[in-house]
């Protein structure tokens, strides 16, 4: 009886936010297309500012450099925003959408309902992240180049390793404020700010999560970011636990 | 002794120093269907969310099939033996009705499935429309449908006949009536005071969050009479000081009284006043909820 409950609950969650990662799905895809699509102007850009500055472009420095810093590092940050925004929703809405009191009538927990919303959330992240990367070795043999496809599955793993902790705060931004889309938004202003935070003050840079998100130190020496990972779980758990004791004493 | 199925003790809701409800002692018996009434904001679906572990108690304690309602885990197993309707019968917009079935069934072991096909043709519900496209009548019988297809003890509902027309209002009444026949207890809040009295057996009142009338509404209306008085002369005022009356009404040579109690001495005295007439009627309902409402 409890696996049919939480497949229902699972289903209900997706379909509350399939047409959100549809949208999102088709925003990375874009982009990781279009950059990859890019990449033959990026290399005759590169030659003439090559004459001009004498300083290599990325895509000049050849094609893994150009994916690392022109679609991987571009896609973290597009992808942590989403990801924010795709764990927004939950009790706190269905109230003001009126059926809260419906779904709070169910023999469910409350606990429950806030665990399968943030792992439809987490898979949903994860789907994204996976299917980003996975355009980039499918797309570049259509500008004769490739991309490794291992390669391209470490690096969406340890995006959607590392950026847990973004799914699961938007997660926690839904719980904690009520109304429309401001939760998103201000969820999603909020990732990107703790991202590009750490690349404009330099004394935040050491404890900044972009490197982490975009795998900056396996791109440069094969380190995988272990610590940056863990972290990242260490913040969604607590992050979790945080949702779940405001979300089990709110009145609905 | 006829076991409680919801029993509240000095229940209180504070929210921001307003108590919504103050000192509820709640009783209701298994087996009743009882009729809460109160004006809008009297503190009903405040109540009604506290019995069902949506909303904590300020104070006080509550046990609803026996269980604690502050106990959140005891909460989880009750509402499987409860069906609810709520106040606000918005359901998920992007299900269609088939869907909205299939989620709710899957969380009730027992649901009645020839129950539930009998409801689809009594109401007919378009099973594969979206309940965002529904009408208000439609999305207050599909409500209903959920709630009573879960073969429940007990039945709580928000103003379950809010939006209905007048024939689907009767059909639900008496479902309702067959249903508690069936054994099944029945709670509900209705502004509708006709449609408690037709199927209540019992009735609660509540206004500004403090119940103020709670027994069985056999003996409720036996209770209560008023009495019609007319004179020769102006209606005099003194005598209106005796215990039993709950309010008067004096308009010219005329005067109605409505009395709780102490029937036979309120109209001993009445008839040493020497009026023209006395006559003593039965009271309904809505009279009598309407002056415990100004009373109180």
């Amino acid at each position: 009886m409890r696996t049919r409950e939480l497949k229902m609950l699972c289903y209900k969650s997706w379909l509350e936010t399939r047409w959100g990662f549809a949208l999102a799905l088709m925003v990375v895809l874009v982009f990781s297309l279009g950059s990859v699509l890019r990449f033959p102007d990026a290399a005759r850009a590169g030659l003439r500012d090559m004459q001009v500055h004498n300083h290599p472009n990325a895509a000049l420095r050849g094609v893994r450099t150009y994916t690392q810093v022109e679609i991987f590092e571009k896609l973290a940050i597009l992808w942590a925003i989403l990801s924010v925004m795709l764990g927004t929703g939950g009790l706190l809405r269905e109230r003001r959408l009126g059926t809260a009191s419906f779904l709070l009538s169910l023999p469910t927990s409350r606990m429950r309902l806030l665990g399968v919303r943030c792992a439809v959330s987490v898979f949903e992240a994860s789907g994204l992240a996976l299917a980003a990367y996975a355009m980039v070795p499918l797309a570049f043999p259509l500008v004769h180049q490739s991309y490794s496809w291992g390669l391209a599955l470490r690096y969406a793993l340890i995006l959607a390793v590392s950026g847990i902790s973004f799914a699961v705060f938007g997660i926690l931004i839904s719980v904690v404020l009520e109304g429309g889309a401001w939760p998103a938004i201000i969820g999603a202003s909020t990732a990107f700010l703790s991202l590009v935070l750490g690349e404009i003050v330099t004394s935040f840079s050491r404890y900044a999560p972009f490197p982490v998100l975009s795998g900056e130190s396996y791109f440069r020496c094969g380190v995988v970011p272990w610590a940056g990972m863990s972290v990242s779980l260490v913040a969604a758990t607590l992050m979790l636990t945080f949702a779940l004791l405001i979300v089990k004493w709110r009145d609905f | 002794m006829t076991e409680l199925l919801i029993e509240t003790h000095s229940l209180t809701k504070t929210y921001g120093g307003v108590e919504a409800v103050r000192s509820l002692n709640l009783e209701v018996p298994e087996g009743s269907i009882c009729g809460f009434l109160g004006k809008n904001g009297s503190g009903k679906s405040t109540t009604i969310k506290m019995l069902l572990g949506m909303t904590w108690p300020s104070a006080g304690n509550g046990m609803v099939l026996g269980q604690s309602i502050r106990d959140a885990r005891a909460s989880v197993e009750v509402r499987r033996r409860i069906g609810f309707v709520s106040e606000d019968k918005r359901l998920y917009h992007y299900m269609t009705v088939e869907q909205m079935i299939r989620f709710t069934s899957s969380f009730f072991p027992k649901w009645r499935v020839d129950l539930e096909q009998q409801l689809l043709r009594q109401f007919q519900l378009p099973v594969k429309r979206k309940t965002g496209h529904l009408s208000k009548g439609m999305r207050t019988k599909l409500a209903l449908l959920l709630a009573l297809c879960r073969e429940a003890e007990l039945l709580i509902l928000d103003e379950p006949t809010e939006g209905l027309d007048p024939v689907a209002t009767e059909e639900i009444l008496q479902l309702l009536t067959k249903m508690a026949a069936g054994g099944t207890s029945i709670f509900f809040s209705s502004h509708q005071i006709a449609e408690v009295e037709q199927i209540a057996d019992r009735v609660a009142i509540i206004n500004d969050g403090s119940l103020i009338v709670q027994e069985s509404l056999d003996h409720l209306k036996e209770r209560y009479r008023r009495i019609q008085l007319l004179f020769d002369r102006d209606v005099p005022q003194k005598w209106l000081k005796i215990p039993g009356i709950e309010a008067s009404h004096a308009d010219g040579r005329a005067m109605s009284v409505l009395a709780s109690s102490n029937i036979d001495e309120i109209v001993r005295i009445a008839a040493s006043l020497e009026p023209v007439s006395i006559e003593v009627t039965g009271v309904n309902l809505k009279e009598i909820f309407l002056e415990c409402v100004r009373e109180s």
